[in-house]
């Protein structure tokens, strides 16, 4: 498990996969982008299959009602109603693992808005190319010369460190200058100094170029020679099904007596072992078995090894790495061969609901760009934790204790966003619940604008204040029955909102011995809802490129506005707090429902006037 | 009139130099820490990159010909016997050599650690990282890569190493500023 605290988000491909599926029939509808208000006069047909937490826009009212009152309340009441009918989310079950991942590991669909994780993107081949001579490699040569280097890079079966070609007889470096060097040339190793010439028998190479031909004629191996075999008997048979398919009805027999050797006179075409095969049927069905043959011991060749390892010692036998490295498993370094370097790929990526690219690299292999790269970071808001009380050990939280972390959502978005956190009371999916609170759960996070429009343009009207939902009553003091803080937010700057969150474990058994899954691992699941008004996008023919958000806030600039869309959205992540540890003397549990309040002098900084808190934020910066 | 010391160590500059003698074609740059009684050899052709540390309390320290010592290297010698560089030694970057010894065309890649006393045999290779311990032994031709695995080099590469290094002086001799008469007294 990582290092705590770690935050993960849970991918909607959690939820239902048929789903997922499903809205690749609901694409031809809009096939350039998301279902806006603009594109549906209409209502969307509640029967689009949409995954019940992940709605931008939701059930749209006909016509195109711009009064946006009556769209946000059908979609607080719908998303009522679903939040109770929904499930909290689980992270201690089995399938929650599969879903959760850190969000720098997400990509983001811009038109199906959703969450893409790993499992529910497909990976497309860009290019090939040696990460050692940056060359690229076409495909056709990768399905014929297989996925690796076909030049001259090869890799030390040693160190793995990559070899040079150096000559075998070293001249003085004035002559070197000169001329060519003249051969025979050694692949060496400058790592590890191993060089071809350590091989028995001795490995030297006539010229310092094709390296790969050189080796490949001077060290036959007997796995290669069985793979060029069987590749030259499959491309002749597909040459011959070819012809086949257009020509012969007798095909189908032939192919059923491939492997059987029964069909194998299958007319003209006799059998398609190049000249080998012609031989007759009981040669081609000797070579086909040869490869799950059983593999023979012969005793003197077993008695030699053993003769070999007792005079050689262990140091001259290969390790299992580079044993298993190696196609022919040798097991002495004087039989290991130079390993050519593996193929590299760069790879776009598509979502597997609606085929648009979410990653696309530059196909030339030296520039590390991207094309298009929707990641999610660029879209949702990210949660941070940390501890409020540096006195917290995160691998040790105290029992009954009620630990103070902070909740920082920062915003991406060009908009103003208004988040809900939400989270079960208590812990789901064990015996041992932690009691979790949020002490102020819905709030707001300002626009991702720039650093310097945010100092310069004292014009521009800030973001909503921070509303305190309770009285200013409630800011008595910390002597008084409610707690100071509850329903204020502990920080806010320019796009990130700061909430104290606070945990009381239990105090639970410690079950790593006995059981697979640990107890005392404390997982806190919160479920983030997020809504903002947005641009709608009107310009439709963009590509995916340029990012939702830009376009909206573009047509803001241009003072348009009309076109606002209420979007709302959410997520469930888990907040891998950290282990309980063993309880402590002295912290006790007290009755259930009230969290207990160990004394820890004033853990937040929060002596904030009620005034204070209702001026609006810029000024409060400015004021500081 | 006693010599401008280096900058490097304050510690130094209250303490008289140990005796040197220095050859006359080694290049020594600003800012080397010089300490202890011992007296310390350089020999001919060879260049130290500044803030390199040698320490020669507890015994001499001898610099053999073309070697290269780099920066933020210390050089301590283990004990009366002292450290002996032979010819042709390269000693890369943030090494902490306490060895007696260091054989001829050996070297010792970034961040090497050789134990107190140990001996390096001729044309070692020690890859980064890499550590000897206390009173070790290595022989000649040894490489020690990885994780302290070791094989013997049997390349035949030892010349074309020396002419490396021959080339590499040569370029830095270009490149630093000489400050060796600083050091002579």
């Amino acid at each position: 498990m990582s290092s705590f605290p770690y935050i993960h988000i849970s991918c909607p491909c959690n939820e239902d996969r048929p789903q997922l599926m499903a809205v690749d029939s609901a694409r031809p509808l809009s096939p350039t982008k998301s279902p806006t208000k603009r594109d549906f006069p209409a209502p969307i047909p509640s029967s689009a299959p949409q995954t019940p937490s992940k709605r931008r826009g939701g059930p749209m009212a006909p016509s195109a009602s711009f009064e946006s009152t009556d769209t946000i309340a059908d979609i607080e009441d719908d998303n009522d109603t679903e939040e109770d009918e929904e499930n909290n989310f689980d992270p201690r079950d089995q399938r929650a693992a599969f879903s959760l991942f850190p969000i720098e590991n997400l990509l983001y669909c811009e038109d199906c808005h959703q969450i893409r994780c790993p499992r529910c993107v497909q990976d497309e081949i860009v290019c090939w190319y040696c990460p050692s001579c940056l060359f690229e490699v076409p495909s056709s040569t990768v399905k014929s010369d297989g996925n690796r280097c076909t030049r001259n890079c090869y890799l030390c079966p040693i160190c793995t460190a990559l070899l040079v070609v150096i000559p075998v007889n070293h001249t003085s470096s004035s002559t070197l200058a000169t001329e060519q060097p003249v051969g025979p040339f050694n692949l060496f190793c400058s790592h590890c100094h191993w060089t071809t010439s350590d091989l028995i028998p001795p490995l030297q190479l006539e010229k310092p170029t094709s390296i790969s031909a050189q080796l490949a004629k001077l060290t036959p191996s007997a796995q290669d020679a069985e793979f060029t075999r069987l590749k030259q008997h499959y491309a002749q048979q597909l040459g011959n099904a070819q012809e086949d398919f257009t020509n012969s009805p007798a095909a189908l027999t032939r192919l059923m007596g491939l492997y059987t050797g029964i069909g194998s006179g299958g007319g003209s075409h006799g059998s398609g072992m190049g000249g080998v095969g012609r031989k007759g049927r009981g040669v081609k069905k000797l070579e086909m078995k040869e490869i799950d043959r059983l593999r023979e011991v012969i005793e003197e060749k077993e008695l030699d090894t053993i003769e070999r390892m007792a005079t050689l010692g262990l140091d001259a036998t290969a390790n299992t790495k580079q044993r298993l490295s190696q196609p022919h498993e040798p097991r002495f370094l004087t039989e290991m061969r130079p390993t050519a370097v593996l193929l590299r790929t760069k790879r776009s990526k598509r979502c597997r609901a609606c085929r648009h690219i979410l990653v696309k690299p530059e196909s030339k292999v030296q520039t590390t760009r991207f094309r298009i790269r929707l990641v999610a970071l660029n879209y949702i808001p990210s949660l941070t934790i940390k501890r409020l009380e540096p006195t917290i050990q995160l691998t040790n939280l105290t029992p009954h204790k009620t630990h103070r972390f902070l909740l920082t959502v920062t915003n991406p978005l060009f908009d103003p966003i208004s988040v809900s956190l939400l989270t079960p009371r208590y812990t789901p999916g064990t015996e041992y619940a932690s009691r979790i609170t949020i002490l102020c759960p819905e709030f707001e996070v300002g626009a991702n604008t720039d650093v310097w429009d945010d100092a310069l343009m004292s014009t521009k009207p800030p973001p909503p204040p921070v509303v305190p939902t309770t009285p200013s009553s409630s800011f008595t003091g910390a002597g008084g029955t409610k707690d100071p803080r509850m329903s204020t937010v502990y920080e806010q700057k320019r796009n990130y909102t700061s909430v104290v969150i606070e945990v009381v474990p239990p105090e639970i058994p410690d079950t790593r011995e006995t059981r697979i899954r640990d107890e005392r691992l404390l997982e806190v699941p919160i479920f983030v809802r997020v809504e903002f008004e947005a641009e709608v996008d009107r310009d439709d023919e963009e590509g995916g490129g340029g990012g939702g958000s830009a376009a909206a806030k573009a047509a803001a600039a241009a003072g348009n506005p009309l076109g606002r869309e209420k979007v709302e959205y959410s997520y469930w992540c888990v907040v891998g707090i950290g282990r309980v540890g063993d309880p402590v003397e002295g912290v006790v549990a007290s009755e259930p429902n009230t969290p207990v309040r160990t004394p820890v002098g004033t853990p937040v900084k929060a002596p904030r006037t009620p005034g204070m808190s209702k001026t609006p934020l810029r000024q409060r910066l400015a004021r500081e | 009139m006693a010599p401008k010391r280096s900058g490097a160590t304050s510690s130094t500059s209250s303490t008289p130099l140990p005796p040197l003698s220095i050859d006359p074609t080694a290049v020594l740059s600003d800012a080397i820490s010089f300490s202890g009684i011992y007296p310390i050899t350089i020999g001919a052709n060879s260049i130290i990159h500044p803030r390199c540390k040698l320490n020669s309390s507890d015994g001499p320290i001898i610099i053999g010909a073309n070697c290269i010592i780099s920066e933020k290297t210390h050089l301590i010698a283990p004990d009366i016997d002292g450290l002996v560089l032979g010819d042709f030694v390269l000693i890369e970057v943030n090494c902490s050599i306490q060895a007696a010894r260091i054989g001829e065309g050996s070297s010792a890649e970034v961040g090497v650690r050789l134990g107190k006393a140990s001996r390096i045999g001729n044309n070692c290779t020690l890859s980064p990282l890499t550590t000897v311990s206390d009173r070790d032994f290595i022989p000649d031709l040894t490489v020690i890569y990885g994780e302290n695995q070791r094989r013997i080099d049997s390349s035949g590469t030892g010349i074309a190493r020396c002419e490396i290094i021959l080339a590499h002086i040569e370029c830095l001799k270009k490149l630093l500023p000489n400050k060796a008469e600083k050091y002579n007294r």
